[in-house]
């Protein structure tokens, strides 16, 4: 009896050191592969309070309010605005983001949208962190619903160096994009002042969500704009991304007159914003504001972020929502992120001859010269050299 | 009346029913959850734990009743007809309480949190109510039939019930599509049960009233259970009537029609739309693997290659192809939704259709290919990360020609890569690399993955002037598109963003993949979920070790000093098999899938045969603790638990390295089997506990709760941190052994106390 309890004893220690020594082995820690496939690693690293902002106003005890965007958001000392990328540190306002790119890469400008701007040519794109809006369904969501600090990834890559890069690697135009590039503002207004005395071409993809006085200011600047118009609704705009969609339109007219080549994005979400009245009123309100001309891209939405089991937008739903912006006037409609289909390519409205042969990013032939449909002669707007 | 006591069939045919009824409602519930939670199943643990705990309330809940209604065989009616109500009400809320609770918008996702209140609110009141039943069985049995142990046989034919419904859904209920349809059947059995039963134990007339109702939900069963399953689907899926809607073996399939366009979609996820799919991606991912292959001639392609892939794969001169699915029953369904044209060509003779789980078939094959591929599948389940793990890419390599190709791809970014894509990929090419000695990525949305034994030249020219001599037709791969893809900086800055993470193998029982994908799902709802994962992937595993052995030494030192107080360790160790218990029931569950993934269909027999293990070894143990001292037995069911956990790790290895010999139906009867012993030691051990409770300690009712309670909070909080961060971010040896490590501890506690008489 007594000697029961002592085996067991025996047994069990024996048992456990068992379990420790094979569970041990078994669980494989990685050795050296990573190494062999590495190259250069950007920095992470906090940048600090480097780049006052600017557009804000020193308030009482330390407040301030930015008023860079339609938010004007007043900030508290040692808080940030609702973009997550300004930062008032003892009432005086801090741009987190300037010359800190979290993105930088080389795309087609096809990939913008911009389709009516130096077709089949390059890009050089910028983005960092932060978004002033909250869309549930950003495609970048990883860049524009997060600070700098939860990304904690960036390149160190101030103003005169972008433009080298593009100097380099022989671009003919600088992007800003991916995030929204209102809440880097004065990183993107250097960039594209920078740029603009050595000839670079500035594009910027944005909500248009500024207020007026810093976006006539950087207009100076600008070649392009590729604005997203989330739909024409208030409601939505309001209800789904604390937006406004008023300040958008009012922006959109401020982009025309500047004198810039613009082309607007409408993301067709099925069940949120697919109501064909309001795509009427939408195309109708571009003819009227921004003129026929406009390129107007419907835009498939394929789940992302938080709509991860939305199906995608119906083809069908974007062909009748082409229909009605071709019956209310418009010239230049096209069908994005449904890569093959014919309306990716653009059309002369003259003679109906393809223009521009396009696959998803991809521009095989143009059928432009100098700025006229070589079949009819059509002078077709955009900037094409 | 009531002159000769009534029969006792009826009374144990209804407390069987009500142990069947708990168990077909548990499994109904849990598989909606399942699809809410698009297919992880890191959700069954919360389901379970969560079931667990509302279990055990009820049933103290209806203790308390048992002791203060006196017309027990009323509440006992009650209760049984309120839990047959409330089930598919339960159900019908089930799948879109997310939506209405949390406002989302259509097809919006949700991270583990809202999941987590879900389940806890739509549980609440079947499980309050079928917990609550326990106890007032098991007076009624005392009531009813002259058995010597009421609670005893009350727990057996409740178990019995479990058992059998564990095994009726397995074989036949699981495979129905709508599940009101099986929750209306059952109910009808049970109504008639009761009323029948009713009629024969207490000779109302008014009994019989039930038998007219279920006679009457007979008549208007078909409608009800269509009506409720369309308008619970309708509002699940945001006003739209899924055209198809099944459960196959592997998961959930459901297909909705917009105009000519069907969505398919799997445990609530879509994943492809045709005739407009995600093409780019198809022609990038087909045309590149197989461009830059010299000359395919025979391939694999497991998984997520459907109709539209397999179309562009056909362009390409092959002698043959062996296309298997993750869930094979896709295949069939998704052709009655494609569109003739696309029907037509992939009746294509080269073309050769298994309807075999892709791993099980590599396991078995005797075939060599010279091009294996993934389709479009990431490893966010643990049904989809046995595909990548290092003992799937050696199958793959054993498989492969020396100088073949095996291909997939990863969800990847032309912007920026968040951590959690950056160890996915990075755990991902690691693993690859440990086997394959090249391994190339070309980056973007997708990265696509290239492996092979011999070096592989990724080059823009290459791969164009393989698809012009194949005459392959592809409007995507043009010049410029080959130079954006194959662009070394972006290769580069790939690399870059990779480095220093993924430092973990992604291995069947360490599913790092696994865990890093649903990482990033979860991120994408919750950035400080999210952080707070990352704090406990900092805490070094020794630590964990460390803390767990000095506080038990403390512990041990503690109990052992307070002799007078012997029984104080009790509650510990009860608590901790509490644990065991949950965990045990989870582990077959997540091994199951590791290997085979079709735990979707199997769960209802697993839990069955465990929960009956349980019974069973109660059975065991009851008779013994009366005898004489139990010390040594506890001892004995201490000692077994600890060594069954290194049983558990041996079989899974076993199971996973040895595929390819043990046939399909003998590793299921040792699943069982395995659920079964593990089910007998768990319960074997709670009666013993008890009884040396009682016999040595002064026994208040309030201490004896303690032990149920610690019992019964070890089984919550231990099924909820194995499902959501020891199994998926540990592993399974990782997390055997910190419960190895606990029950010694137990165990040696058990060993200090002194046998009885020595006092
Ligand atoms: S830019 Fe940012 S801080 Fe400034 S107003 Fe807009 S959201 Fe607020
Ligand atoms: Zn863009
Ligand atoms: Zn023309």
């Amino acid at each position: 009896m007594e000697n029961i309890p002592k085996k067991l004893i025996i047994i069990c220690l024996i048992m456990t050191v068992a379990v420790v020594t094979i569970m041990n082995f078994s669980v494989g820690d990685r050795d050296d592969h990573i190494s062999a496939i590495t190259r250069a690693t950007p920095t992470a690293d906090d940048p600090g309070l480097t780049k006052e902002a600017r557009f804000y106003e020193a308030l009482d005890d330390n407040y301030v309010q930015c008023q860079l965007c339609f938010r004007e958001c007043e900030i508290a000392d040692g808080q940030k605005g609702f973009c997550g990328s300004r930062k008032n540190e003892e009432g005086v306002l801090y741009s987190l983001v300037y010359g800190v790119p979290s993105a930088v890469h080389i795309d087609p400008i096809e990939k913008e949208p911009q389709h009516h701007f130096l077709p089949g040519t390059q890009i050089l794109c910028l983005g960092t962190a932060g978004c002033n809006f909250r869309w549930k369904f950003c495609h970048n969501w990883h860049l524009s619903q997060r600070t700098l600090e939860e990304i904690g990834y960036f390149h160190d890559l101030p103003p005169e160096e972008v433009i080298e890069i593009a100097k380099a690697r022989n671009v003919p135009s600088i992007s800003f994009t991916y995030n929204e590039p209102t809440v880097f503002y004065e990183y993107m207004y250097d960039v594209a002042e920078a740029a603009q005395k050595e000839d670079i071409n500035v594009v910027f993809h944005s909500n248009a969500s500024m207020n007026p006085e810093p976006l006539r200011k950087l207009m100076e600047h600008v070649d392009s704009v590729t604005i997203d118009l989330k739909g024409f609704n208030q409601h939505y705009y309001r209800s789904i991304s604390q937006g406004d969609l008023n300040v958008v339109l009012e922006n959109l007219k401020i982009i025309r007159e500047s004198g810039a080549w613009l082309e607007v994005v409408n993301l067709v979400v099925p069940t949120l914003n697919d109501d064909p009245e309001e795509i009427r009123q939408m195309a109708r309100w571009i003819k009227e504001n921004l003129g026929a001309h406009t390129p107007l891209h419907f835009s498939r939405f394929s789940p992302s972020y938080q709509l991860t089991s939305l199906s995608p937008t119906p083809v069908d739903t974007l062909e009748k929502a082409r229909d009605i912006a071709l019956e209310e006037g418009l010239l230049f409609i096209s069908i994005g992120n449904v890569p093959g289909h014919t309306h990716n390519s653009t059309f002369c409205p003259e003679c109906n001859e393809m223009l521009i042969d396009r696959h998803h990013f991809t521009v095989r032939a143009v059928n432009i010269e100098n700025g006229s449909c070589t079949s009819c002669g059509y002078d077709v707007p955009g900037v094409w050299e | 009346m009531g002159i000769k006591p009534p029969p006792s069939l009826p009374i144990k045919l209804l407390i069987c029913l009500v142990g069947t009824g708990g168990m077909i409602g548990q499994l109904l519930l849990l598989r909606e959850f399942f699809i809410l939670g698009t297919g992880n199943e890191l959700v069954i643990g919360i389901v379970l734990s969560n079931w667990l705990l509302l279990e055990a309330v009820g049933s103290l809940g209806g203790g308390f009743l048992g002791k203060h209604v006196r017309r027990t065989w009323f509440l006992f009616v009650l209760l049984y007809v309120a839990y047959l109500l409330i089930l598919p009400i339960a159900l019908f809320f089930s799948r879109d309480i997310i939506i209405r609770l949390f406002q989302v918008l259509p097809g919006e996702g949700v991270g583990y949190f809202p999941l987590f209140i879900a389940t806890c609110l739509i549980l609440l009141i079947p499980v309050l109510l079928h917990g609550a039943h326990f106890p007032i069985s098991a007076q009624i049995m005392k009531r009813f039939t002259p058995l010597h142990n009421p609670e005893g046989s009350a727990y057996f034919y409740e178990t019995l019930g479990t058992l059998l419904a564990g095994i009726l859904f397995t074989f036949v209920l699981a495979r129905w599509d709508n599940i009101f349809t099986v929750c209306l059947v059952i109910a009808i059995f049970q109504l008639v049960i009761l009323g029948v039963g009713g009629y024969f134990l207490t000779s109302r007339r008014s009994m019989l009233l039930f038998g007219a109702a279920a006679l009457l939900l007979a008549g208007y069963a078909v409608p009800l259970a269509n009506y409720l399953h369309e308008t619970s689907l309708i509002r699940q899926w945001y006003g739209k009537v899924p055209v198809h809607y099944s459960h196959s073996y592997h998961g959930n399939i459901m297909v909705l029609e917009e105009g000519k366009e069907h969505h398919f979609y799997y445990d609530g996820r879509p994943f492809l739309s045709v005739p407009y799919p995600e093409i780019d991606a198809i022609h990038d991912f087909v045309h590149f693997t197989l461009g830059t292959h010299p000359q395919p001639e025979k391939g694999l392609i497991m998984g997520g290659a459907h109709g539209p892939f397999m179309r562009e794969m056909l362009q390409h001169p092959w002698h043959s192809i062996i296309y298997t699915e993750i869930d094979p029953a896709l295949i069939r369904i998704m052709d009655d939704y494609f569109p003739p044209s696309l029907y037509e060509e992939l009746q294509d003779p080269r073309l050769e259709r298994v309807y075999k789980d892709g791993r099980l078939y590599l396991a078995r094959t005797d075939e060599q290919f010279d091009y294996i591929a993934l389709g479009f599948i990431e490893p966010d389940t643990l049904q989809t990360n046995r595909y990548f793990t290092h003992d799937f890419f050696q199958l793959v390599k054993n498989r492969l020609d020396e100088d073949g190709l095996f291909a997939f791809s990863l969800p990847g970014s032309y912007q920026y890569l968040p951590p959690a894509l950056r160890e996915l990929n990075a755990t991902i090419h690691a693993t690859l690399h440990e086997v394959f000695p090249h391994v190339k990525v070309i980056p973007g949305e997708l990265n696509i993955f290239f492996a092979s034994e011999k070096d592989i030249t990724l080059c823009a020219d290459n791969i164009a002037s393989h698809l012009e001599d194949r005459q392959v037709e592809s409007d995507f791969i043009h010049p410029s598109h080959l130079q954006f893809r194959l662009s070394p900086s972006r290769k580069q800055w790939f690399y870059s963003m990779i480095r220093g993470y993924g430092e973990t193998l992604n291995r069947d029982f360490l599913p790092r993949g696994f865990y890093h994908a649903s990482q990033h799902w979860q991120q994408q709802f919750s950035p400080t979920a999210g952080r707070i994962q990352q704090r406990i992937e900092q805490v070094p595993f020794l630590a964990i070790l460390g803390v767990l052995a000095g506080g038990g030494l403390l512990w041990l030192w503690g109990t052992s000093s307070m002799q007078k107080k012997k029984q104080a360790h009790l509650p510990v160790i009860i608590g901790t098999t509490g644990i065991l218990g949950m965990v045990f029931d989870l582990v077959v569950i997540f091994i199951f899938q590791c290997l085979y993934g079709y735990v979707y269909h199997m769960i209802g027999l697993l839990m069955g045969v465990f929960m009956f293990g349980a019974f069973a070894g109660s059975r065991w143990s009851i008779p013994k603790s009366k005898d004489y001292n139990i010390l040594p037995l506890l001892r004995k069911t201490e000692g077994a638990l600890l060594i069954s956990l290194l049983f558990i790790y041996l079989l899974a290895h076993i199971f996973s390295q040895f595929m390819e010999v043990i046939p399909p139906f003998l590793s299921i009867v040792s699943f069982i089997a395995l659920s079964f012993c593990l089910g007998f030691l768990i319960g074997a051990q709670f009666p013993l506990a008890t009884r040396l409770f009682r016999e040595r300690g002064r026994h208040s009712s309030q201490t004896a709760g303690v032990l149920y309670a610690s019992d019964l909070f070890g089984g919550w909080a231990g099924g909820l941190a194995f499902s959501l961060v020891f199994f998926p971010f540990y592993g399974l040896g990782r997390t055997l052994l910190i419960l190895a490590l606990i029950k010694s501890i137990t165990f040696i506690s058990l060993l200090l106390t002194q046998t009885r008489g020595k006092t």
